[in-house]
């Protein structure tokens, strides 16, 4: 429980900060939304020259940017992108720092087993995780209400900001596997950085189907809002292989941390 | 001499991960290119040319014909000029904040070199480092936009967005430099390079999907070399002016400040 409460408390400040840098992106986004609304029109009206069948197909995706749910699904890849990278620098840190820091030595020899350590310092990440997601989440619910004129669906909202949480335990995972198997990792920012931008990148081409073997190997492909928002679920392929991710890690991150021989200089 | 051999030393090997990882963005991406296949009709083509410029950008379409290797590299380019941003912030940052990081700025500084020498060596090793990038990446573009074109030409079209490339390189190693020689906190020097990048790549979204804010491109270095730009709407020599004058200020700074500042030992 103290390893708990040392690890909330180092790092629920950058927590808060990060709290806010994802209400403030949302903000910005979701205050271009009357811009936005307002090109959209000039194009709808535009497109009544155009065949029907061509204006039914054009107008099912200009009908999702002009809403302001379809609109806030565009800008949360934003959002994700920043909450990953908070998740992956918690899951980088947590345990490195203590190699860094010199402070490994002092901590394996309290009367606490490793596997104790690990589980205190997880559960501490996802208790800060999960206040970032909620937070966020509630806040954001509001900023989306007042920027829309009717009612929003709240139930479809939740479950596309709820996948904030979801992706950031997936980089979390894999931010503590990659910190449990190095050997000493000397600065955070430059290893978490890499991995997401690397993953974020790898997303970006991975968009032009939706059956796309690629997007298995990126976790921003996982939760994609414009499926979540049409039907109501999240797809179930990618769901299992995040759960899958996380579960895997998590236990190869336990085996080789017992393992491990950590260095005390 | 020493100073330089010894960081090239250090980093060759993070450096050859980001060139595998280049050559494997741009292979992926590529991946998704099938001659002719996305070309659809004719009133296809025309209702996205009337679309508005910022739905454009939102779809990403419109600009570019899809059918024409390079112009669908051209689409991933945005990415791969991200990478190349991220990977100089955090090198230019991360060469000469790193000593304060590592504990090993004393041993460094009591050597019979002055600072100003310190810098040069760092920033020129920096520069080798950019060069081994660019040059992989190029190779990586070329061989696979020569496998894909078939025949097409390509390669001056390449040749003026690796030219961006570098641009982009030099930029964001000025701003880690900048960054890593006025910030005492080697970790606050990294963060503060990394945002920048991640504020402009924003500022660069926005401007695109919102026409009136159209301003916010001199604000963001990735809008300085923006594909369509280059390869379609005709290129403006304001950004190269902008981009030099920048450089030479940032790294100015940086001498300057690097020389007069305490070390954090």
């Amino acid at each position: 429980m103290n390893v708990f409460r040392q690890e909330f408390k180092m790092n629920f400040k950058t927590a808060l900060l990060w709290i806010l840098v994802l209400c403030t992106l949302g903000l910005i986004f979701m205050s271009f939304l009357p811009l936005v609304q307002k090109d959209m029109k000039t194009f709808l009206k535009l497109m009544d020259n155009f065949p029907p069948a061509l204006k039914a197909v054009m107008g099912i995706v200009t009908g999702t940017f002009s809403t302001p749910l379809g609109y806030y699904s565009f800008a949360f890849a934003f959002v994700t992108l920043c909450g990953a990278i908070q998740a992956m620098n918690l899951g980088v840190g947590i345990v490195s720092k203590e190699t860094r820091d010199k402070t490994a030595d002092f901590l394996l020899t309290k009367p606490i087993s490793r596997t104790g350590i690990l589980s205190a310092k997880i559960s501490a990440s996802i208790v800060l995780l999960a206040m970032t997601a909620i937070v966020y989440s509630v806040i954001m619910g509001f900023i989306i209400r007042s920027f829309s004129s009717g009612d929003i669906d709240i139930e479809k909202y939740l479950l596309v900001s709820v996948t904030l949480l979801f992706s950031q335990v997936i980089f979390y995972s894999i931010g503590l596997l990659v910190s449990v198997a190095a050997r000493k990792i000397k600065a955070v920012l430059p290893v978490s950085l890499s991995i997401v931008f690397f993953f974020y990148a790898l997303s970006a081409f991975a968009v032009t189907s939706e059956s796309d073997k690629l997007r298995f190997l990126t976790p921003f492909q996982y939760f994609k809002p414009v499926y979540i928002i049409a039907n109501g679920s999240y797809e179930t392929a990618y769901l299992v292989t995040g759960i899958g991710i996380v579960i895997v890690s998590v236990l190869a991150s336990y085996v080789w941390f017992c393992k491990k021989d950590v260095h005390s200089v | 001499m020493n100073i330089y051999m010894r960081e090239l030393k250090a980093h060759w090997k993070s450096l050859l991960i980001w060139c595998i990882g280049m050559f494997f963005l741009i292979m992926a991406g590529m991946g998704k290119y099938s001659a002719g296949a996305a070309a659809g009709d004719n009133s296809m083509n025309q209702l996205m040319k009337e679309m508005p410029q910022s739905l454009q950008n939102l779809f990403g379409v419109g600009v570019f014909d899809l059918t024409i290797a390079v112009e669908f590299f051209a689409i991933l380019y945005m990415y791969i000029l991200f990478m190349a941003a991220i990977h100089a912030a955090m090198l230019g940052s991360g060469i000469i904040s790193k000593e304060e990081r590592d504990k090993t700025a004393e041993f460094l500084l009591v050597k019979p070199v002055s600072r100003r020498q310190i810098m040069t060596a760092k920033l020129l090793a920096a520069l080798t480092l950019l060069a081994v990038f660019f040059l992989a990446t190029y190779a990586s573009a070329y061989g696979i936009l020569s496998y894909y074109s078939k025949g097409a030409a390509f390669a001056s079209d390449l040749m003026k967005l690796m030219a961006s490339f570098a641009a982009i390189q030099l930029l964001f190693l000025s701003v880690g430099a900048f960054f890593a020689g006025i910030f005492k906190n080697p970790k606050r020097s990294v963060a503060a390079a990394t945002s920048v990048m991640m504020v402009m790549y924003l500022l660069a979204v926005i401007a695109d999907i919102v026409e009136k804010l159209d301003f916010l491109k001199y604000l963001s270095f990735f809008k300085y070399y923006d594909a369509k730009d280059i390869l379609k709407r005709g290129y403006s020599p304001v950004y190269p002016v902008i981009s030099v004058i920048v450089i030479a200020a940032l790294i100015f700074c940086a001498y300057h400040f690097y020389q007069r500042r305490d070390m954090k030992i």
